[in-house]
């Protein structure tokens, strides 16, 4: 187990075995996204009470559960890059970072342009939606810290620590329909719960949301062994694997 | 399909500006980010292919 560990944690050993995901997350992603915005946009039935506007629903929730999901991973890579000092946590929890706040400024983006015809409002300052730009502001603080910092050692500790001490925000965006009265409705979506959705409903959205998480892996591993091929640019077997592709 | 034609389908019941102002934005976000990565390897590797030339040009 500790070997195995080991050996991940290695940006050598990392970045050969990594790359052979990629093709299989590439491949999910062209097919499971396609298909879900094909599916919800012309396939999915009307709801009875929203309309067409609920087709929006595929992009805000697949996002909003991202956004959560993407700031949970970044947290435990910080936690790992302060705990073991791993050179390759720190370069996870930094490639995660801009990731998760685009897809947080989706969620957000999306939800506005939902509430907008069925609150008349983009923005309200509800649980939900607040605690939703608190976590923006958290990627940004981790990213900018993480940034400000260059190659320092202690400058991505400190970013580690505000991504640690941001995990507090999740069980609030979490449990904020159930511990405040807010114009948010309650999750879409539950992977414990039998969907309150017909089966047309909620079969592109679960498309959407695999589709979504192959996605962010895909992207994430592209960045995080872009971010190792810059950081050991000196290294041997960096040049080594260039020189005979030149 | 759940609409009667294409116009209805661009109309998108009265809310067409906001489903695909989502829909848009978000396929333009994921995009970038996939083009924005692979712009990024494109120019490392040209700058290491020059260094990597006067390397080997150098006695």
């Amino acid at each position: 187990m500790w070997r195995w560990f080991h050996e991940w944690g290695s940006p050598r050993y990392f970045y050969a075995r990594s790359g052979r995901l990629l093709p299989y997350l590439a491949g999910l992603t062209l097919l499971l996204i396609p298909t879900g915005i094909v599916w919800g946009l012309l396939y999915a039935p009307a709801d009875y009470q929203q309309g067409h506007s609920y087709r929006i629903m595929y992009v805000h929730v697949p996002a909003a559960i991202l956004a959560q999901s993407s700031y949970a991973m970044m947290a435990a890579a910080g936690m790992v890059s302060l705990i073991w000092r791993l050179k390759l946590a720190d370069a996870a929890m930094q490639t995660a970072a801009p990731i998760g706040a685009w897809v947080t400024a989706i969620a957000l983006i999306t939800g506005a342009l939902w509430g907008k015809p069925m609150w008349g409002t983009y923005w309200v300052w509800d649980a939900r939606l607040t605690s939703t730009l608190i976590l923006l502001f958290l990627f940004a603080g981790v990213l900018a810290l993480r940034q400000a910092a260059g190659p320092s050692q202690s400058g991505g500790r400190a970013a580690a620590v505000l991504a640690v001490v941001g995990l507090i925000n999740l069980p609030i965006i979490k449990f904020s329909v159930d511990w405040w009265f807010t114009l948010h409705q309650p999750a879409s979506f539950s992977v414990t719960e039998k969907p309150a959705m017909p089966i047309e409903m909620w079969a592109p959205l679960l498309a959407m949301v695999i589709g979504v998480y192959g996605w962010f892996f895909w992207v994430w591993l592209l960045r995080l062994r872009q971010e190792i091929r810059e950081r050991e640019v000196r290294s041997e077997w960096i040049r080594q694997r260039y020189q005979n592709e030149f | 399909m759940s609409f009667e034609s294409w116009g209805d389908f661009v109309a998108m019941g009265g809310y067409a500006a906001y489903v695909f102002g989502a829909y848009g934005l978000t396929v333009a976000v994921g995009v970038g980010l996939v083009a924005q990565v692979w712009v990024r390897k494109r120019r490392w590797e040209q700058d290491l292919r020059v260094q990597l030339r006067a390397q080997e040009k150098q006695p």
